[in-house]
Formats: C-alpha cells, structure tokens, sequence
C-alpha cells in the first residue's frame, strides 16, 4: 500500500511540475509526460495491481490539474498502469529497447485512450489534442526519457527497498 | 488458475472497480462539469500548483535578470532610433486624436466603455498537454469568479484571450478563446457584419467566423479586424479577436465562414487581464 501511495505521490507531484516548472523550461510548452513515465516504470516493476490504482491516482490528480472532466485522466492511466504492470516478471525493465518501446506504445495508448473516451462521451473532438505536431514531439519525447527515469525510478526502489529490507 | 497478488487481490477485479468508479466520474462531472462539484479537489490542487509556479517563475527571474540587462540595452539603442522617428508622428497623432474626437461626437457614439481589471500571471499550462488551459495567480479572493472574461496585450493590441472556467482561492484556470466548445458573438469591425466565432482545437490556433452573410463577402478583406459584438453573450462589445486570414464561401451553404489568426496567440501569453464590472 506505502508503494503505491509513493508512487502515486511522486506522480502528482511530477503532474504539477509538468505544468509549471517544465511548461517554462520546454520550448513550445510541450512537455514529456513524466509522470505517465515513472508510472509505467512502478507498474511493471510492482505489477497490475498498483500499476493500475497508482495510476488512477495520478490520473485523478491530472483531472484536477486540467481542464478534462473528472475521470478522463483517471481511466486512461488506470488501463496504462495495469498493461504495464502485465509486463511484470515477463522482461526485465532494465536496458534500452524495453523502457524505450514500453513507453512509446504506452503514450500512443495515451492519445488512443484519449480519443476513444472523447468518442464516447461526446467531448467535442477540437478540445483534445489528439494527432497534432504537439503529440508527436511528447512521443517522441516520452521515448528519449524513458530509459533515464526508467534507471532514475529502479534504483530509488532498490535503495529504498534494500535499506529498509523492502516494504509493502 | 486466474493471476492473485501475494494479498489475495485479483488485479481485474480492481481494474473493472476503478474503470467502473472512473466511467461514473466522467458520466456525473463531464464533459461540461460543474466548477462548485470540484471546488474541493481544486482548491488543494491549484494550491500546490500555485506555489510551484510561483517558485518556478522566482528562479526564472533570477536567471532572466543578466538576460534581459542585455536586452535592454540593445532596446535603449534602438529606441533612441526611433525617437526621432515618433517626434515627427506626434504632431499627426495630436491632429488624428483632434479629428477622431470631433468625429465620434459627430456619429453620436457613446463614450467608450472601460472595465476595471484584474492582472494575473500565468502559472501553469496543461499538465497532460491533451487539453488547452492555463492557470494564472489569481482567485475568489482577488474577486475572481467563474465566466469573467480575460484579455491580454501583445504586440501592442489587447485582444479576447478567453473565460474564467473553474476558480480556487488563490488561483484560476482559463478556457482559452482556441478551445473549440467556446462561443464568442462577434462582428467585422469595418463591415460591422456578425457572426459567432469559435475555437478550431488544432495546433495553429486559427479561430472560425460562421454564420456571416453572404453579402458580406466583397467587404471583407484580409487582415480586417473582428472585434466581439456583445450581443447576448457574456463578452463586452469592442473586444478585439482575431484579424481575417481566410474567407471561404461554399456554394451549398447560406453563410461565410471565415478563419481569423487570433490577436493573442495563447502559447506566448505571460500575463493576463480579467475584466471586472464596467466603471
């Protein structure tokens, strides 16, 4: 449960960051989902089950953050935390490629996610940024960076987790 | 044999939960949601949104300040080019302002309305870079509340930049005039034609005129400005919104639509002006 609050936490407070620190620092505001990044990473090394409730966490925070109805953000993360907690004792999260490509397939489930729910719930279609220049460069974006938070985020639950003999 | 965690808890099971409650949110909240129903959420969450936009836009500063002393001397040097430039405009300006007086006395126009207003800085964009949004510094307790219309200036022209949408204590979040569920009732400001202008969504930011009559058209000219029209709409009248970058006249409909280049392009916007009652 304390994983999961950890996570959760760190991926709200990443939520926040994107929006102030990093909307300034990037060129053209847009930004790397870097709390879609660190999620990814918890999930498939905790697996589904505090894959998806970290993510419905962080989702629910990025509600909040935005202009999206309540629960958008909140699905979408849910289904991103729970397939890549699937990953989990499959391939190990470590290296280049897996990161790269678990990442990659997971902002393209993003934007797919997306565009599905504003299908459905009748959001008008022009209010979500769905395939635009801007999605590219966070796909783009969210690749490079995955295999730096990916090691940023392991060896915190290594250390974490060795100097405490590992906690639930 | 179905995957079980080491605590026993199915993984699905918790997913269709949180599926389930997330459907629910979105059914009870979206996709036009209530501001006072997330009141609560907001005001925590824009809290801390405030204080680490207000403490990113510190250390921005600090780090502009030697960036911004070179600029400004190369600004010194060319305004003192242009210095000499606008004595000589001066003198036609006094004569424009005597003739634009004596002029509007003359049409019988009323005097032109001024709003009170508050500044605010932007603090924060779109987390999710999914919607368009923007927060600035400033809520309920600076007098802030849901639908106040913000302006801003750039280059010279204050122009519509969109609505308050949903409001914290210290802190507000603007639908810009881009978002296409946003309406605005405007008009050609030479042609004085009306029409409803909207946002597109997509990535150039371009606005769309509709419902323009079709006897509009050979009076309309890019580059003429639209200005908001104040016909039962929220916006005060006289607002500029964006300056005619396309008309496009189909022979099926009865109307002109016509794309602007709206006058604040919202991913420069660093401060803003929300307007108050009218003095």
């Amino acid at each position: 449960m304390l994983k999961t609050l950890v996570v959760s936490a760190i991926g709200a407070l990443f939520g926040v960051l994107q929006s102030t620190l990093l909307e300034n620092l990037v060129p053209g505001g847009v930004v790397p989902d870097i709390a879609m990044i660190i999620l990814v990473a918890a999930a498939w090394r905790y697996g589904s089950l505090r894959g998806e409730i970290s993510g419905f966490l962080i989702g629910l925070s990025l509600d909040a953050l935005s202009l999206a109805p309540f629960g958008f953000h909140a699905l979408v993360y849910t289904l991103i935390g729970y397939a890549s907690g699937r990953l989990q004792g499959t391939i190990a999260p470590s290296g280049i490629l897996p990161p790269a490509v678990a990442v990659l397939v997971s902002t393209v489930l993003k934007y797919a996610g997306s565009f599905a729910l504003a299908l459905v719930f009748g959001l008008n279609s022009g209010a979500v940024r769905f395939f635009s220049v801007e999605a590219a460069w966070e796909l783009l974006a969210n690749t490079v960076l995955a295999v730096p938070v990916f090691f940023v985020v392991l060896l915190a639950v290594e250390m974490g987790e060795g100097r405490r003999g590992g906690f639930r | 044999m179905r995957e079980r965690n080491d605590e026993g808890v199915r993984p699905e099971a918790v997913l269709a939960v949180l599926i389930i409650v997330s459907v629910l949110l979105l059914i009870f909240t979206g996709p036009n949601r209530d501001t006072e129903e997330r009141e609560w959420g907001n005001r925590l969450i824009l809290a801390v949104q405030r204080g680490v936009g207000g403490a990113t836009e510190r250390v921005k500063d600090g780090f502009g300040s030697l960036r911004r002393l070179r600029e400004m001397r190369v600004q010194y040097e060319r305004a003192l080019d242009q210095l000499g430039e606008y004595q000589g405009l001066e003198r036609d300006l006094v004569e424009l302002r005597r003739e634009n007086q004596a002029l509007k006395a003359q049409l019988g126009y009323a005097a032109e309305i001024e709003y009170e207003t508050i500044p605010v800085r932007v603090i924060a964009g779109d987390p999710s870079n999914l919607f368009a949004s923007i927060t600035v510094d400033k809520g309920t307790y600076h007098g802030i509340r849901r639908g106040m219309v913000v302006t801003a200036f750039q280059d010279g022209i204050y122009g519509l930049l969109g609505k308050v949408e949903t409001v914290g204590t210290r802190s507000c979040q603007i639908r810009p005039l881009v978002d296409p569920d946003h309406y605005v009732a405007a008009r050609l400001q030479d042609s004085r034609y009306e029409g409803l202008v909207e946002g597109r969504g997509d990535e150039s930011g371009d606005l769309l005129m509709r419902y323009v009559r079709k006897a509009a058209g050979p009076s309309i000219a890019t580059n003429d400005l639209v200005v908001t029209s104040g016909m039962n709409s929220l916006y005060p009248p006289g607002i500029y919104i964006g300056r005619v970058a396309e008309v496009r006249s189909r022979e099926y409909a009865s109307s002109l639509e016509i794309i602007l280049s709206p006058i604040v392009d919202v991913s420069r916007v660093e401060y803003a002006f929300i307007l108050q009652e009218a003095r």
